[in-house]
């Protein structure tokens, strides 16, 4: 079973980066994150189902144990600090990268769940089904993450 | 701007460069970042109780106290150290399973019952072992002056940790508002 899991994990482990770098703002707390994750993921595979897709258990336990880690409040990520100008087609795919987790960073935990499912291409349904709430409201959510990184987006053109 | 532009970064975002070995190591929690700390505060605590529980009795005086505070003591002490367990486990399982609302709830129902109890075996711990060092001692006003000390630290002590359970338990609960 180790040797499946392995597998598996190392094929999606883009999975595990992705989240550890939006909910953790240091080199060293995401890769603390990173471990955590597949620590869980290796606790959880005995029970995995394959009711669902692989990439969805992966999310669904990655972004669960992003959010169940408590951490003290600390000063809230500021955009302020002269990201990479997104408007600007000369940007590096890299430096548009960085602009979209510094402003995912910006968002709330709950946001940050939301969105990375629908960056994902997940459906309103699976999203539905991921989160807990009904597929109108996630409609209704995501608009609003849009529009708060849209804003912040023009705010700094 | 439009966010659906975002979506070929985000997909295409992260690396593949952790080999099966590497990703192994981090299934083990002699590697994990926190667990194996705590796993040694917790082993460390549990056997500095047990050991206290067998030599409270010849080095503390114990026969010369009544039966009933000694046994009070036992009870109090693995109380504690059954606390220690829970904790313990609690931090290494957390509830990631299920949909967020879900798991976050659940979360927030764990908390609660981990708080009461973690703070009802401290408070038990700590009063026993009070009432088993000062049973039969002749007070003086400087011993009760040290006395009033002890309880005083003892009460911000659970005060402080109360509100940190407190905090904990309203963050998880604002997260699953959110939602």
């Amino acid at each position: 079973m180790e040797k499946i899991f392995l597998e598996t994990i190392r094929a999606h482990q883009r999975i595990i980066f992705k989240v550890s770098r939006m909910y953790r703002n240091t080199p060293e707390d995401q890769q603390d994150l990173f471990q955590e994750i597949v620590y869980q993921l290796w606790r959880a595979f005995p029970g995995f189902r394959h009711e669902s897709k692989i990439t969805t258990w992966i999310y669904r336990i990655a972004l669960n144990t992003a959010m169940a880690a408590y951490r003290k409040q600390r000063p809230p990520i500021s955009l302020s600090e002269h990201p990479p100008d997104l408007a600007d087609t000369s940007d590096t795919i890299s430096e548009r990268e960085e602009w979209l987790f510094r402003a995912l960073r910006t968002l709330s935990e709950s946001e940050r769940a939301l969105i990375s499912l629908y960056l994902e291409d997940y459906s309103y349904a699976e999203i539905a089904s991921v989160t807990g709430i009904s597929e109108n409201y996630v409609g209704v959510k995501l608009n609003r993450i849009k529009e708060k990184l849209k804003t912040l987006s023009t705010s700094k053109n | 701007m439009n966010i659906d532009d975002l979506k070929s970064e985000w997909q295409s975002a992260g690396q593949e460069s952790l080999s099966e070995k590497e990703l192994a190591m981090m299934t083990r929690v002699r590697n994990h970042p926190s667990l194996r700390k705590l796993r040694i505060k917790f082993m460390t605590e549990i056997v500095a109780l047990t050991a206290f529980l067998f030599l409270f009795y010849d080095g503390l005086d114990g026969a010369q106290k009544p039966l009933i505070v000694n046994i009070l003591l036992i009870i109090s002490i693995t109380i504690y150290i059954i606390n220690n367990a829970l904790s313990y486990y609690h931090i290494q399982n957390p509830l990631v399973s299920g949909n967020f609302r879900e798991a976050l709830a659940k979360q927030v129902h764990s908390l609660k019952r981990l708080a009461v109890f973690s703070l009802t075996s401290s408070v038990v711990y700590a009063a026993t072992l009070l009432l088993f060092l000062t049973y039969q001692t002749a007070f003086t006003q400087r011993k009760y002056i040290i006395l009033s000390a002890l309880i005083v630290t003892f009460s911000l002590l659970f005060y402080y940790s109360w509100i940190s359970w407190q905090r904990k338990i309203t963050h998880f609960r604002q997260l699953e508002a959110d939602f």
